[in-house]
């Protein structure tokens, strides 16, 4: 009898367990197998000895992660930069959804991909295209918007105050034109029969917005904010890196925990160090996913990943 | 007896411990392992036994066929140059007739050598023989990437001509807690300080006669920063649209009377001719005085606005007719050499005096990789490079008739409708080679450049700790966070962007607070040590 019930779902879900399985196979790779050399984090590294063979340090790689305030810097932005991002993401992608969504006009697909086009341009190439704008010397922005105002060029790769916001605003241009395809998407899903109704009501356009469609939208919105929220200790590394060229006067708005184990292991050589880094990321990571599900699901089983 | 057994068999082990080599790599341990025990077994025999032993080798490699394909690295100014391929094929034509092996070069531009080679160093690709600039020579022998070169004898026995060509004292400056992982290179020891190369166009231009300054037989010009000073002013005036000086990271010890032990700025001597006391560089006098001309020279438009970011090497910026100088530490030969980079005529002027200091010898030698599957090849190949003109001229000039040729008087320079420009390959690091000396000399050197190149060595202000190396690995914590405030606030000061007083407070404070006297004790502490190991009050 058991043995009949385990033919039968094999034959129901085996076609589907088998479409999963690159994807296991891909994740057990990449996100598995790896795994011990997290060791590495409480070793002092050395080629000759290999990853087991070193010699224990106890907790002495993590120890330059506090040495300095770096570790609360790059904490802070690493949290911070990614709760703006979430925010201000979500409503530019909604509103842009939702204008694209009431749009007739035949340039509709144009305007698509060119919002979408900056997420498919490499990180590289963003930085130089910001560059363009914003080199001291030759940039648009001090050359040809601040001169003829008659204010004085600003030299952005060493102003620590404007970098903020110069990196919502990439990261916005960057990402809305993706986002905005999967709101676009649900909202042309939606019975437009609701809107017929409350047009013959004598609802206005912004009224059949705030009423029907963004209320319609909030599960779409919950879950993508949520799986944001999941990945809010990783940082976008090309615009941490790339975009404001390296430049050491920002380090201290602009390292993040990717970009300071990026620089740990290639500049300065240790394997040791990134990996406690690494470990830390992971582990604080960890516990805020828990935290962002459990409070979820407090306020909204339905909702709630697990 | 013993001896006559143990030659008997070694080429059969060499063989086994080759054909190991080439199928996996764990395999090969064991046999190398033995072979290598053989090997401190004959050790003991005389000078004539391990110069056979070394013959042995080679003619076991070729007759055996096996010949293996050795990786070298280092870098240069711009990257793998195009007639790569070209020259690797004829050095291993010729390096598989005299040695047996095959060579394969890695040339990386510097600014992505330190991390390239960090990465395949720690990753096991294939790297035998490489430079340990921009690496780091200490921290690559912290990593475990450096082998011991005196491990079975193997530099006795495979490499006795790189122990000719150097005093025994130069050697001894590469070790490191009395193990050696590296042997310098032939080049020029000390440095002069405060070097300034100008494009020689740009001086007629402003009308700057610097034709009548140059002293007899001298390729530079011995001069004062307000000299410089002085052009840089009329320089900004006639040329608005040039920058006048390209600022580089380097800038700081080669424009600086300090010396920075174990090429970290991180506790240093201020007097380093007198006096073993280290101390900050950053609240020193020098670093002040430095930090406000470079101010000085920023507020007044001398510098590139985008300096700090903008990562393109100053020789290439004068190339590019983008800025008229830069900055240098001098040597003899340098005036070519930097011709040769900027593809202009250039006049160098020195505005500071000769050092050699502490790290000068160990500052980037050669190492072979720990992870070799060919030590025995490797150190021979190593031992050539230093010893035999031919492979020299290989590495340094390229191929013959394509790359150089030879004029009349014996010198080598481009052939026809060749320059710097096209050149397939031109590295120009040849002081970072193994043996610059017995490579064919340029055309624009006197033929007595290595003489007199000897003789700066030995004439400048010698550093008291010469020969110190300092293992930071027990203050590897300090040295990452301090490097990171250096990256973050050094730079800026460097480069004349802050305002130094400011600036420099807050950078002090910030290293303090990443534990600088932490570090300094430390070095402190071994330079001590060492100065009583050797005999140096």
């Amino acid at each position: 009898m058991k043995t009949k019930i385990n033919k039968k779902t094999m034959k129901k879900y085996g076609p589907i367990y088998l479409m999963a399985l690159p994807g296991l196979l891909y994740l057990f790779i990449n996100n598995y197998m790896p795994l011990p050399g997290l060791v590495l984090a409480f070793k002092k590294y050395n080629v000759k000895k290999g990853i087991f063979g070193s010699d224990w340090a106890g907790l002495s790689n993590f120890k330059y992660l506090f040495a300095t305030k770096d570790a609360f810097i790059i904490t802070r932005n690493t949290i911070c930069y990614n709760v703006a991002f979430i925010l201000i993401n979500v409503i530019l992608a909604v509103a842009v959804a939702i204008i694209l969504s009431e749009l007739n006009s035949r340039l509709k697909k144009f305007y698509q991909s060119a919002i979408l086009l900056p997420h498919l341009i490499s990180a590289v190439i963003i930085s130089y295209l910001v560059f363009a704008f914003l080199s001291t010397e030759n940039g648009f922005v001090n050359n040809s918007i601040l001169k003829p105002l008659g204010v004085e060029g600003i030299s952005w790769y060493t102003e620590k105050k404007y970098w903020p916001f110069i990196l919502i605003f990439v990261n916005a241009w960057k990402r809305i034109g993706y986002d905005c395809i999967i709101y676009l998407a649900t909202i042309l899903g939606f019975d437009k029969g609701y809107y017929e109704a409350a047009a013959i009501d004598g609802a206005t356009k912004w009224q059949q917005i705030t009423k029907i469609t963004i209320p319609m939208l909030k599960p779409t919105i919950i879950m993508m904010v949520l799986m944001a929220v999941g990945r809010i200790f990783y940082s976008d590394f090309g615009l941490f890196y790339q975009v404001p060229q390296n430049s050491g006067a920002l380090y201290s708005v602009t390292n993040t925990i990717d970009t300071y184990v990026y620089r740990g292991l290639l500049e300065l050589g240790d394997i040791s160090m990134s990996a406690a880094a690494g470990l830390y990321q992971s582990v604080v990571g960890f516990i805020l996913i828990l935290s962002a599900n459990l409070l979820v699901r407090k306020l909204d089983k339905e909702s709630a990943l697990f | 007896m013993k001896r006559f057994h143990t030659k008997r068999w070694l080429p059969l082990m060499m063989s086994c411990a080759l054909l190991a080599g080439c199928g996996a790599g764990g395999g090969s341990e064991t046999a190398a392992g033995t072979n290598g025990a053989e090997k401190s077994d004959s050790g003991s025999g005389t000078e004539a036994g391990t110069a056979n032993e070394a013959e042995d080798a080679i003619a076991q490699r070729k007759e055996s066929g096996n010949i293996p394909t050795l990786v070298v690295a280092f870098m240069n100014w711009s990257g793998s140059p195009k007639g790569l391929e070209r020259v690797e094929e004829k050095m291993s034509e010729y390096t598989e007739e005299t040695l047996g092996v095959r060579v394969k070069l890695e040339i990386m531009d510097s600014a992505s050598y330190g991390q390239e080679m960090t990465l395949m160093l720690s990753s096991g690709e294939q790297v035998d023989i490489f430079n340990t600039n921009y690496i780091g020579y200490t921290s690559s022998i912290n990593k475990g990437y450096c082998m011991d070169l005196e491990e079975d004898n193997l530099i006795q026995t495979y490499g006795s001509g790189i122990l000719e060509t150097f005093n025994s004292d130069m050697i001894d400056a590469c070790r490191v807690d009395g193990l050696l992982y590296g042997v310098p290179q032939q080049r020029d020891m000390t440095v002069g300080l405060g070097g300034f190369v100008i494009g020689a166009e740009y001086l007629d231009g402003i009308g700057f006669d610097y034709a009548s300054m140059y002293e007899e037989g001298d390729e530079l010009i011995y001069t004062d920063i307000e000299t410089i000073e002085d052009i840089f002013a009329q320089l900004h005036e006639a040329y608005p649209d040039k920058y006048v000086f390209a600022p580089d990271s380097p800038n700081l010890t080669q424009g600086n009377f300090f010396d920075d032990l174990a090429r970290d700025n991180f506790g240093v001597l201020l007097d380093p001719e007198n006096s073993l006391k280290v101390e900050s560089l950053w609240s020193s006098e020098v670093f002040r005085q430095y930090c406000e001309r470079m101010y000085k020279w920023n507020q007044a438009g001398y510098i590139s606005k985008d300096a700090l970011t903008d990562s393109t090497a100053p020789s290439a910026q004068v190339k590019a007719g983008v800025a008229m100088s830069y900055m240098v530490s001098t040597k003899v030969g340098i005036a070519p050499q930097e011709k040769g980079l900027c593809g202009r005529d250039i006049v160098v002027f020195q505005t500071g005096e000769d050092l050699l200091r502490a790290s000068s010898v160990a500052k980037y030698p050669w190492s072979i990789n720990s992870m070799t599957d060919y030590p025995v090849e490797s150190m021979q190949l190593l031992n050539a490079l230093y010893t035999d003109p031919v492979l020299s001229n290989f590495i340094c000039w390229g191929e013959e008739g394509v790359d150089y040729v030879y004029t009349d008087d014996g010198h080598i320079t481009f052939p026809e409708g060749v320059d710097a420009d096209n050149a397939e390959y031109y590295n120009n690091v040849n002081w970072l080679l193994p043996n610059q000396f017995i490579a064919e000399i340029w055309e624009g050197n006197s033929f007595d450049i290595w003489e007199k190149t000897e003789e700066m060595n030995n004439s400048g202000i010698v550093s008291k700790a010469l020969g110190f190396a300092f293992d930071n690995s027990a203050v590897a914590n300090e040295y990452t966070a301090l490097t990171n405030v250096f990256n973050e606030y050094a730079f800026q000061l460097m480069y004349g962007f802050v305002e130094p007083e400011a600036g420099i407070a807050e950078l002090t404070a910030k290293m303090n607070e990443a534990g600088e006297e932490i570090y300094i004790e430390a070095k402190q502490e071994a330079l001590d040590a060492w100065a009583k190991a050797n005999g140096v009050e």
